[in-house]
């Protein structure tokens, strides 16, 4: 067995920080001059090193500004020229903190999607914030409303802290020009895209985006009459959002596929690119530009509207909701119809109402891959 | 031979999920027992002459397995309440609500030839306006 240190006075074994350098020196040699001994933790002989007199300097210089953080501020240490830093820890260049929403900025997305009832497309783009978080924004405010309206206490504290840990996107003052919180146009990659295709081209036929799209999910080439209508890729957004069911398919059975659109039509805001090429096209008549790209946008929004309420009216066409009044829930009634196309032949078909009867779940069934084996973008 | 309306439990432990159906209350008085009830019909068409030729036969019917194959499944019962995810801005959170599918013309008819609905179906039944509300042992009192 190893042998056990005896015990003794550590009092003044380990300086801590709030020592002075002076003192910590002085105390140190006493020390050693003991005996050999007496040492427990430590082989040096020296008792202050360069590392550690310089540690004791910086905090009695820079490091002091640091020791009392200002509320409702990280309080990271500065670069070099004064400037604050994203990085809390220095020598971890990786790592860097990435702002959240001030509150102030959640609230004012709050205030213009519900109060002033604006797209939470047009608040995207105004408050530079990408549409889910803008969705999220406006979910989490209300059910935090709700909690307030029936008294529940709030984690205040504990919020008021991770925004001092965290860098905060503030909401710009009045006049000022409001500070984008993200990108909000970005795309993620469509797999159809992974593959590497050779494909040769003939130098005299052009070849767009849209082009490529076909490549990639092995349609036909358009033909002339049609690719010579479409003078860019962003064309298409206009039919695309009006009649989403104009985009074609290509293949059968499980195979069948939507043939792959130009990036112009998938990111989130197809509009600003229309805007981009309309300034570039027309720099000197701005308010022109401005007044057409709202009308794009309303139009646009409509359709969306549109086609949302056309969706929830099918969907409920055969769907009676009813709420009894001595009962917790209300009971949604989806009246199926027997007919040889919604039971099948025999009346057992798999989609008919109900679950099936000698039939194992489909998560029985040897061979079934219970984990998901694509994601659909 | 009383047909029932009645649930069937499908689902895994603690998720329940209910079939509407129509089954048998009761097999027929004969010889042997049915195979499964879905020989019943066969049963009743090919072996009634016999049956009437021998009406003190030995075996006594069962009430069908809630598992076995009923006549007909004539909807669904979710009995889980589901949140509702459109928030409005009502204070209190709005109710949760249970589905139902049922094919109100299938049931109708059963109904018509003498079906009988069990409790909870016919609670179910009462909310789609097929059959009255069942008096209440208080309201019998």
């Amino acid at each position: 067995m190893a042998p056990r240190i005896q015990s003794r006075s550590v009092s003044n074994l380990l300086p801590y920080i709030t020592s002075s350098s002076s003192s910590t020196s002085s105390s140190i040699p006493s020390l050693c001059s003991s005996s050999q001994s007496s040492r427990y933790f430590s082989a040096t002989p020296a008792p202050q090193t360069k590392l550690r007199r310089q540690m004791f300097e910086w905090l009695s210089t820079q490091g002091s500004g640091l020791k009392h953080h200002t509320p409702g501020e990280t309080n990271y240490l500065r670069m070099a020229d004064g400037s604050q830093s994203n990085r809390p820890f220095p020598n971890n260049m990786t790592f860097i903190s990435e702002p959240v929403l001030s509150e102030e900025l959640r609230n004012e997305v709050y205030f213009r999607v519900k109060e002033q009832k604006k797209s939470p497309r047009a608040v995207s783009v105004e408050l530079g914030i990408d549409m889910n978080r803008i969705a999220a924004v406006v979910r989490l405010v209300e059910l935090e409303r709700r909690q307030r309206d029936k008294g529940n206490p709030l984690a205040l504290p504990y919020a008021r802290a991770v925004h001092e840990m965290v860098p905060t996107t503030p909401l710009a003052q009045a006049g000022e020009r409001q500070t984008y919180h993200e990108p909000i146009n970005d795309l993620p990659v469509h797999p159809a895209t992974g593959a590497q295709i050779f494909y040769p081209v003939p130098e005299s036929r052009p070849f767009t985006r849209v082009d490529a799209g076909r490549v990639f999910s092995g349609a036909p080439t358009l033909e002339k009459k049609v690719s010579d209508k479409i003078t860019h890729p962003s064309d298409l957004v206009e039919d695309v959002i009006q009649k989403p069911g104009s985009i074609e398919w290509v293949g059968k059975g499980d195979n069948a596929r939507q043939v792959l659109q130009p990036a112009d039509v998938r990111i989130p805001h197809p509009q600003l690119v229309q805007l981009a090429r309309d300034r570039a096209a027309f720099p000197e008549e701005r308010r022109t530009v401005t007044q057409r790209h709202t009308e794009r946008l309303e139009r646009q929004e409509k359709a969306e509207k549109e086609r949302a309420a056309h969706a929830a009216e099918r969907r409920n066409r055969n769907t009676e909701t009813i709420e009894p009044k001595d009962s917790r829930f209300s009971f949604r009634i989806k009246d199926a119809v027997v007919s040889e196309q919604t039971v099948g032949k025999n009346g057992r078909a798999p989609w008919a109402p109900g679950r099936r009867y000698g039939v194992p779940t489909n998560d029985r069934t040897r061979g079934t891959v219970k984990i998901p084996t694509r994601v659909n973008v | 031979m009383v047909l029932r309306i009645r649930l069937a439990r499908f689902g895994n432990k603690h998720q329940p999920f209910y079939n509407i159906v129509v089954a048998q209350a009761r097999c027929v008085r004969s010889h042997f027992p049915p195979i499964s009830n879905c020989d019943l019909p066969l049963l009743r068409q090919h072996r009634q002459p016999e049956l009437r030729a021998n009406p003190r036969s030995k075996w006594v019917g069962w009430i069908s397995a809630r598992g076995s194959k009923p006549l007909e499944v004539i909807g669904t019962y979710n009995p889980l309440p589901a949140a509702r995810t459109d928030a409005s801005d009502a204070v209190s959170a709005p109710r949760a609500y249970k589905d139902i599918t049922l094919d109100k013309v299938r049931a109708k008819y059963w109904l018509g030839v003498g079906a009988q609905a069990s409790d909870p179906v016919w609670k179910l039944l009462n909310l789609a306006r097929l059959v009255e509300e069942k008096p209440k042992t208080y309201n019998k009192a």
